[in-house]
């Protein structure tokens, strides 16, 4: 099951412009979640997308991710706060190749220029576009939420 | 390796978005953005709960979250393990978050008011810091120093120490300059008829602004005069614009204000109430344009000071009833040939001298009946007392406030150095100095 035309062309318009990106799995021996920043999205096709998250740097999740577990991506525009949340199994789970080492250093540099002019000093957000230790985690989005702050919040995009 | 909460305050500010992630019973996550996360104590944290339905389900069903906090300052970056603990919808805890939300999205300009439903509030298992941050860069600001106790403690000190309501405010607005290096300070009371807060006096800004009006209940000033609540904002570029368009659609009639002294691009702001017997007497503001200029702290040196101010300012007030006039002092030989012209329109109390704007309010109703009397019987001085025994002035709101009241109009005729200036001869006294021959036409309603 995909996503919907409705989400589908949400996801479309939030990967063609700065987005920041925020990643969860369960860790399944504490009943938590982790969270890892995600630096890029590329298009698998015909219906995943491929994530790429600093393995040294956000090591808890890294560790707990498994193929066939739930994943959650949350997308957020930081101009606007507009923001759309997927969900949908791990479906591949590789260290990164230079190809996809390029989508994340191409995502940081977009990124870090777009918060710049957002104000956001150089060194302020070092930290959160790192790239080093790339993995690559393979998912296939099978619903979507809208996630924009207010009272919509939460609720499920129409799937068509 | 975990990290005293004490020692991250900066990740509580609410600059830097936070993440939070929940699993539900079966496994599946849900993460999403969270604008703030409060700081109880070394081991709580508090959660806004607004919209965040999955979330809360998620938390109901595994009583876990995992929160991702950052600091506003150097962009370092904390994972906080968080067990749920109790949800509060009162309490000192909720009223601080509520005062926060409400003047986030007043200066932020969002037209609805993010309603507060619940404080959520989770003990920190752990907090450990995300690989990657910065070192940690000596603490260099000064509002980081220890010796601000035994400052605000003097400052409070001198203000109780002044007889003269004027004095008290002037004293308390350099001392915060001397001190704690605030540059750009005001006081405001509230005009409760009118709904609004005027401005008495301000330190650092190119016009002095007395009388210069900003409504009740908006940004940092108006929410800590309706919530009596304290009111921090340590990074203000995301909502400056969308602010400043709020700020020129106030129903404002062009003509017959004063404009607000302000900077023009302010980064860091903090408004404390004047509490007095449990009421807010007044606000006292300052602004910054760098951003975290004030901390904690300085939300509290405030906070103590607006205390003090408030009740050394009802003190004076219920001294300067009691005071009678001196002998009435001897008319001012005539030595002006110049007139001028003085217009009140009824229905504000609105007075123009020459066609420009004065003032407005209870202090303009005053200015008229001053020059009222003075073109009667040529009386210059007045009392306080009379002036609060005097039915025709109507001023049942000055039942504690005539003095502030006063001060305004002195300091705004001062300040517009035109041909009607008031002088203090003595407490409870009121003299109207006068440059000219004034001429008054009354405009009713």
């Amino acid at each position: 099951m995909a996503i919907g035309q409705a989400a589908e062309a949400k996801l479309a318009a939030f990967l063609a412009g700065p987005v920041m990106l925020v990643a969860s799995v369960a860790d399944p021996a504490a009943r938590a979640a982790t969270i890892g920043r995600v630096m890029g999205v590329r298009r698998a096709p015909p219906a995943s997308l491929d994530l790429f998250i600093a393995g040294g740097q956000w090591t808890r999740m890294v560790e707990s991710v498994r193929v066939g577990q739930a994943l959650a991506l949350t997308l957020c525009r930081p101009a606007t706060y507009q923001t759309l949340q997927l969900k949908g199994p791990v479906t591949a789970l590789v260290r990164a190749d230079p190809a996809g080492a390029a989508v994340a250093h191409g995502y940081a540099e977009v990124t870090g220029a777009h918060l710049g002019a957002l104000g956001v000093d150089a060194s302020q957000m070092r930290p959160w576009l790192r790239t080093d230790d790339l993995v690559q985690v393979t998912f296939t989005p099978q619903e979507a939420f809208e996630q924009t702050p207010g009272p919509h919040a939460g609720s499920p995009m129409a799937f068509g | 390796m975990s990290v005293r909460l004490r020692q991250i305050l900066d990740c509580f500010e609410g600059v830097i978005p936070s993440v939070i992630a929940t699993v539900d019973a079966d496994g599946t996550p849900n993460v999403s953005y969270l604008s703030q996360v409060w700081f109880v104590d070394d081991e709580h944290v508090a959660l806004s709960n607004q919209f965040f339905s999955k979330t809360a389900a998620n938390v109901a069903a595994t009583g876990q979250a995992t929160v991702l906090v950052v600091d506003g300052r150097t962009g370092a970056q904390y994972m906080l393990d968080l067990a749920w603990v109790r949800s509060e919808a009162a309490g000192d805890l909720f009223d601080r978050m509520a005062a926060h939300l409400e003047a986030i999205s007043t200066v932020h300009g969002t037209e609805q008011v993010m309603q507060l439903r619940s404080a959520e509030v989770y003990r920190v298992r752990i907090c450990s810091p995300v690989p990657g941050n910065p070192i940690q860069l000596p603490e260099e600001q000064a509002h980081a120093r220890g010796d601000r106790l035994p400052a605000a403690a003097r400052l409070a000190g001198e203000i109780a120490a002044e007889t003269d309501a004027d004095a008290m405010i002037q004293r308390l607005l350099d001392g915060l300059g001397e001190a704690f290096g605030y540059e750009h300070a005001m006081v405001l009371v509230p005009e409760l008829q009118a709904d609004r807060l005027i401005t008495l006096a301000s330190r650092g800004y190119h016009a002095g602004g007395a009388g210069a009006e900003t409504p009740m209940g908006r940004g940092a000033v108006g929410i800590a005069a309706k919530t009596g609540r304290a009111v921090r904002l340590c990074d203000m570029s995301r909502g400056r614009r969308l602010a400043r368009a709020v700020e020129s659609q106030a129903e404002l009639d062009e003509g017959r204000t004063i404009p607000l002294p302000g900077l023009a691009e302010p980064q860091s702001q903090l408004a404390a109430p004047m509490l007095v017997q449990g009421q807010v007497s007044g606000v006292l503001f300052a602004e910054a344009s760098e951003r975290f200029r004030f901390g904690r702290e300085d939300e509290q040196i405030l906070s103590l000071l607006g205390a003090q101010l408030a009740a050394s300012l009802r003190l004076a007030e219920l001294e300067a009833r009691s005071a009678r006039a001196a002998a009435a002092a001897p008319a001012a030989p005539a030595q002006a040939q110049r007139s001028f012209q003085v217009r009140h329109y009824a229905f504000d109390d609105s007075v123009f001298i020459d066609g420009d704007y004065v003032i407005k309010g209870v202090p303009g109703r005053l200015l008229a009946h001053f020059l009222r009397q003075h073109l009667a019987d040529g009386r210059r001085t007045f009392t306080n007392r009379e002036i609060r025994l005097d039915a025709s002035l109507r001023l049942p709101e000055l039942k504690d406030n005539l003095e502030t009241r006063l001060i305004l109009l002195r300091r705004r005729l001062d300040e517009r150095a035109g041909p009607v200036r008031l002088a203090r001869p003595g407490r409870g006294v009121i003299e109207l100095v006068l440059d000219g021959a004034p001429s008054l036409e009354t405009v009713a309603a």
